[in-house]
């Protein structure tokens, strides 16, 4: 079998299997090792939908507990458990797999990049700006997974690159007078841009964006039928960035896409509109959006003042909402579960910490 | 799409690397990209007659599968891809394989550039390896460990709980 075949093949395979399967030859060691393969795997393994799970946190309310597990997108049952966690622990961002923690106490809080699925977790070096907000992204040409950190007060940014492992400071990187901080949740990423957009006091019809290749800011505007008065929020689909809008006439969606060098929106949905998923839609703090295409389904963190957190799922064919998980407590936190490679090889001149310890989460991989 | 200018060809005939002839209608032999370039160019040419396609890598029992597999896509080609149907045949056809005929299919697929052949084999080879042992996966691929038993060891230990 040529080299290429086996590459097509072994891309389909679960990381624990992969990780054993170093050990055949020399030939596949190299193969798996390689940054290509794993951004291959990275793309065949997980959009299958037989593997599509979801990973979620959840931080109950007095006691100082967070649990990390694995849920199916449907029913949010539990399928494995990834990792509990006694001292103060916090997911600040995920992304294709991997999450950016931060743990213990303010004194000696230290951020962390951790891989649940090769278990294994990078220390990140201390920021050397203040007053920052951290936000994880893959930069697409040089193939390294950045962290930028933002300091609206003084204008500037730090980055962070895997593949050096250290920061590197940008003073006043272009546009970013014209972006705003607040926003009501995490930013959505896709093909090496960070999108987000400003609270529902922003007036303006943009979304901001940041690329991790060029480490610069820009504006991009709302498709044009989208208006002052509708329901609206922006969320990932498959590897683009899509805008979902409900006013009274219509429920849209669109797609940002490309063809050639040309960016454009394009109508990927239109429906009936409807007057009581509008008012739900309306009221609801939702702090994550996640879309489902098998099922035309968006599932969402409904934020509450007390941590009492509830995730719904929206159907925007039906309009159904309905509560999911009604056991879960606390704050919570999702993203799509994904099998990634990053890291477990280590980068240069680092050692990797094996993340959590052996004695927790032995159940991460128990499916497969 | 079917072309309906005049010299549009119905079959075509395709000879395994063993010498065996095969009568292909164009329909099915269009799932096979490498095929269907054939039949085009032909067709630009304009000519008539019914032309052979000498596969030089793929012998008579694989070619029968391939072509098998290709009949059955054909009769479902304008259906959209997510028939169950069409889905259930796949895993049926594909589970009377032992690994030897998956990699020869798999090697033809590639060869004949039919896509979603090459897709289903690859999957469906992932699919029953995953649980297999390092020594099992060297069998089934003929490979040959190159490793000293240290070597192994250590890239053994970088990650023990994937071999629990």
């Amino acid at each position: 079998m040529t080299p290429d075949l086996v590459m097509e093949i072994l891309a389909r395979l679960p990381v624990k299997s992969l990780l054993r399967f170093r050990c055949v030859s020399k030939s596949w060691l190299s193969l798996i090792d390689s940054t290509e393969f794993s951004l291959q795997h990275l793309k065949l393994y997980n959009p299958n939908s037989a593997n599509s799970r979801l990973l979620l946190g959840q931080k109950r309310i007095k006691i100082h507990i967070y649990t990390l597990t694995i849920r199916r997108c449907d029913t949010l049952r539990k399928d494995a458990d990834v990792a509990t966690f006694g001292r103060p622990f916090k997911v600040l961002q995920s992304l294709n797999g991997l999450l950016l923690i931060s743990s213990g106490h303010r004194q000696e809080m230290t951020v962390k990049l951790w891989n649940p699925s090769v278990r294994k977790c990078l220390v990140i070096p201390n920021c050397p700006i203040q007053h920052r907000s951290y936000n994880l992204g893959f930069a697409l040409r040089s193939k390294d997974y950045k962290l930028v950190a933002i300091d609206y007060k003084l204008k500037t940014i730090a980055v962070y690159s895997l593949n050096d492992h250290r920061w590197n400071i940008n003073p006043n990187p272009l546009n970013i007078n014209q972006v705003s901080r607040f926003h009501v949740r995490p930013p959505v990423y896709s093909q090496g841009v960070l999108y987000w957009h400003g609270d529902i006091f922003y007036q303006r019809r943009d979304i901001f964006c940041y690329d991790f290749d060029v480490e610069e800011f820009s504006l991009l505007p709302l498709p044009d039928a989208v208006k002052k008065d509708d329901v609206w929020f922006i969320f990932r689909l498959g590897e683009s960035l899509g805008v979902f809008s409900m006013s009274s006439v219509a429920t849209c969606i669109w797609l940002r896409e490309k063809n050639m060098d040309r960016c454009y929106w394009s109508e990927w949905f239109k429906g009936e509109p409807n007057s009581n998923a509008y008012q739900q839609l309306f009221q609801m703090r939702a702090s994550s959006i996640l879309f489902l295409q098998q099922t035309n389904t968006f599932l969402m963190v409904q934020k509450s003042a007390r941590g009492r957190d509830r995730v719904k799922s929206y159907n925007f064919t039906t309009h159904e909402i309905q509560h999911l998980g009604k056991s879960l407590q606390g704050k919570l936190f999702f993203d799509t579960y994904m099998e990634n490679l990053a890291l477990h090889n280590g980068i240069d001149g680092q050692t990797l910490m094996s993340f959590p310890e052996d004695q927790t989460g032995n159940n991460i991989n128990a499916r497969s | 799409m079917a072309s309906s200018s005049s010299s549009s060809l119905s079959r075509v005939v395709v000879k395994s690397s063993d010498n065996n002839l095969f009568v292909v209608n164009k329909k099915v032999a269009s799932q096979s990209q490498l095929l269907k370039q054939c039949i085009d160019n032909m067709e630009e040419k304009g000519t008539n007659d019914v032309i052979l396609i000498p596969l030089s890598n793929v012998t008579s029992n694989i070619l029968t599968l391939v072509l098998e597999y290709c009949e059955k896509h054909a009769d479902f080609a304008d259906d959209d891809n997510n028939n169950q149907e069409l889905k259930q045949w796949d895993h049926e056809f594909l589970k009377k394989f032992d690994y030897a005929t998956l990699n020869s299919l798999t090697m033809a697929a590639d060869y004949m550039v039919t896509k979603s052949l090459l897709n289903l084999c690859c999957q469906f080879i992932a699919d029953s390896i995953k649980d297999l042992t390092v020594q099992q996966i060297r069998q089934i691929f003929d490979i040959k460990n190159d490793f000293t038993p240290q070597e192994e060891a250590d890239i053994k230990n970088e990650n023990a709980w994937a071999f629990r």
